[in-house]
């Protein structure tokens, strides 16, 4: 099986195929995706994805990947996942789901300030002390933005693999139980800023778990 | 001291004798069998280099004279010397009712079982060879030579990736998640039941973008593209693009059950198609009584994500999409009407986790991609798995 690499949008959505209810969930920058020929992908012409610039003109249109759930017996509608990775394109501020031609859902870059540099801070905070192990990531300085999200990742000690505890959060501030890093006392942590088209990694930061 | 016995050891043993045989050319061989997971005694199924494998041996009851039991060695070589091994059981012969090789086959304690050694298990042929039989501290028994032989191939294959994401989410002011027994059930299963030697496992506990009270299939649906989502960008940053992305979801005791769903069953190889099951304590949840049904539901839903279709059974329960399944009644083989039973699963155990070596037969058991009791992967999802994890990483 062969994978591709380059700059794209990663687009995780919802839809119903029969009802046509649905909306984009997550939409952020990715570097690899399938090479999927035209046989293996179940594209449905029913469903579209349009990228659009900032005047709403069309940058790109796709029948997007669907991933369709085996059907059970007396099941209502037809759930599907969209998973697409589209080509970054640097003029892209929003995504819009369309079925049947229809606009269901939209997504928009997010914006807002990005904070002035020095002007984040973030680390743990315990919130209750029978669980002392049990943080939540706090972080001072960050901009909350309409459309702005967060990742925040974890590399505890002794591994090399960052593991995202939170993707597409609309705040950096997430429950991060240390006890699951086994033998771990600290760990890096970081906190990625994503507009869904452009992202930037904020700050990497070691911790302390307190085991 | 008068009144006191003498310490055992200062007493010869009184030894016994080697059992009467009941066949003049010694004890006759029914059958050998190699399994790791499921087979028939043709070993058309194929054994995987490293995985754990137990060969089963089944002699002929009438070739003795009186009920007694034996245990035995056998003989393993690859290229080079023969190596000898003891059996990890003494299996009881009944000549008077005398049991069959369908009846030896249907439990674990009814043949004589050798585990092998990984160095046996190595890609390549293995010819092994019934060597000795006899009654524990007796005199060995003659073997008739016919059957006591036989020759294996073990197959390379790739491990099975698989990262595992607990969601957890909030009800009531409470935090839930999946237990430490959720993922090591589900572990355990993978490693024994799916066609692979080894499991590059991985697994967190992250807050899920859902929270209490569930009601609709919606949540599972979410739970995927939170899946989803991390996966692209964890392989974005250099996590194996052939790794499986699998979501668990506590049921709170049954309160909160998000029905498992695999998001595609790909006709092509596809490792970014994620799914998520339930997880908890079974309570005779389709016929397990142990602490967790995470094991054979997560199974369920990741074979989906690997091309495997719904069988039909129950009927009432599935539609019959898979429609190459090729046994009764969901079955991991045929047992009406047929002269032997073909296919018999094994599960070599997990000591970690007290899960005993078993054999599973007959009626019983059924295909993980059903929703009848007791599941196990037939011989038509094992292949299949087998055959799709090796295209995944072509």
């Amino acid at each position: 099986m062969k994978f591709e690499s380059g700059e794209y949008i990663h687009i995780v959505g919802t839809i119903d195929l029969e009802t046509g209810k649905g909306m984009i969930r997550y939409v952020n920058r990715s570097k690899t995706r399938p090479a999927m020929t035209a046989a293996g992908a179940k594209r449905n012409g029913d469903v579209e994805l349009v990228a659009q610039d900032e005047q709403e003109e069309v940058l790109e249109r796709v029948h997007p990947v669907l991933r369709i759930a085996a059907r059970e017996p007396g099941q209502k509608g037809r759930p599907a996942l969209i998973q697409e990775d589209l080509e970054h394109n640097p003029k892209m501020r929003s995504i819009v789901l369309l079925f049947r031609t229809k606009e269901v859902h939209r997504f928009t870059a997010g914006k807002g300030r990005k904070p002035a540099a020095g002007g984040m801070a973030f680390g743990l905070a315990t919130p209750d002390a029978s669980k002392p192990h049990r943080y939540i990531v706090e972080a001072t300085g960050m901009d909350d933005g309409e459309g702005v999200t967060y990742t925040v990742q974890v590399m505890p000690e002794g591994e090399s693999v960052w593991h995202t505890i939170a993707v597409g959060s609309p705040t950096p501030q997430v429950e991060l139980d240390a006890d699951q890093f086994a033998g771990a006392r600290k760990a890096k942590l970081r906190i990625i800023r994503s507009t869904g088209f452009d992202e930037e990694i904020m700050e990497t930061k070691q911790v302390e778990l307190g085991k | 001291m008068s009144g006191m016995s003498e310490p055992f050891y200062l007493h010869a043993r009184a030894g016994s004798s080697a059992p009467a045989l009941g066949s003049a050319e010694g004890v006759r061989v029914l059958g050998i069998e190699v399994t790791q997971v499921i087979q028939d005694m043709d070993h058309s199924v194929p054994l995987i280099a490293g995985k754990a494998t137990v060969v089963r041996v089944y002699l002929d009851h009438r070739s003795l004279a009186s009920a007694t039991k034996v245990s035995g060695e056998i003989s393993w070589q690859r290229s080079g010397g023969s190596s000898y091994l003891p059996a990890v059981n003494a299996m009881e012969i009944t000549p008077a009712s005398p049991r069959t090789l369908d009846a030896q086959r249907s439990e674990v304690k009814y043949s004589m079982n050798f585990r092998l050694p990984a160095k046996a298990t190595a890609v390549g042929k293995l010819r092994l060879r019934l060597k000795r039989v006899f009654k524990p501290g007796t005199a060995d028994l003659p073997i008739a030579a016919d059957r006591s032989g036989v020759e294996v191939e073990f197959h390379e294959a790739p491990p099975l990736r698989i990262k595992v994401i607990g969601l957890r989410y909030k009800k009531d002011g409470r935090s839930l998640a999946p237990a430490a027994v959720d993922f090591a059930y589900l572990r355990s299963y993978l490693a024994r039941a799916y066609p692979v030697a080894r499991v590059e496992w991985s697994q967190i506990v992250v807050p899920a973008d859902f929270t209490a009270p569930f009601g609709t299939r919606e949540i599972a649906a979410i739970a995927n593209a939170q899946i989803a989502a991390i996966r692209s960008r964890e392989v974005s940053d250099g996590v194996d693009p052939h790794t499986h992305y699998f979501g668990l979801v506590t049921d709170d005791g049954g309160k909160e059950f998000m029905r498992g769903l695999a998001f595609d069953i790909p006709e092509t190889p596809s490792p970014d198609v994620v799914a998520s099951a339930p997880c908890g304590a079974p309570d005779g949840y389709a016929g397990d009584q142990d602490e967790s049904y995470a094991d054979w539901y997560g199974a369920h839903e990741l074979a989906h994500t690997m091309g495997r279709y719904h069988p039909g059974y129950p009927r009432k329960d599935q539609d019959p999409d898979d429609k190459q399944f090729p046994f009764e009644d969901g079955q991991l083989s045929d047992t009406t009407g047929v002269a032997q039973v073909r296919f018999v699963g094994f599960d070599t155990g997990d000591p970690q986790l007290d899960f005993p070596m078993q054999a599973l037969h007959g009626a019983r058991f059924h295909d993980v991609m059903t929703y009848m009791e007791n599941q196990w992967l037939s011989s038509h999802t094992y292949v299949a798995i087998f055959e799709r994890l090796k295209a995944e990483n072509e």
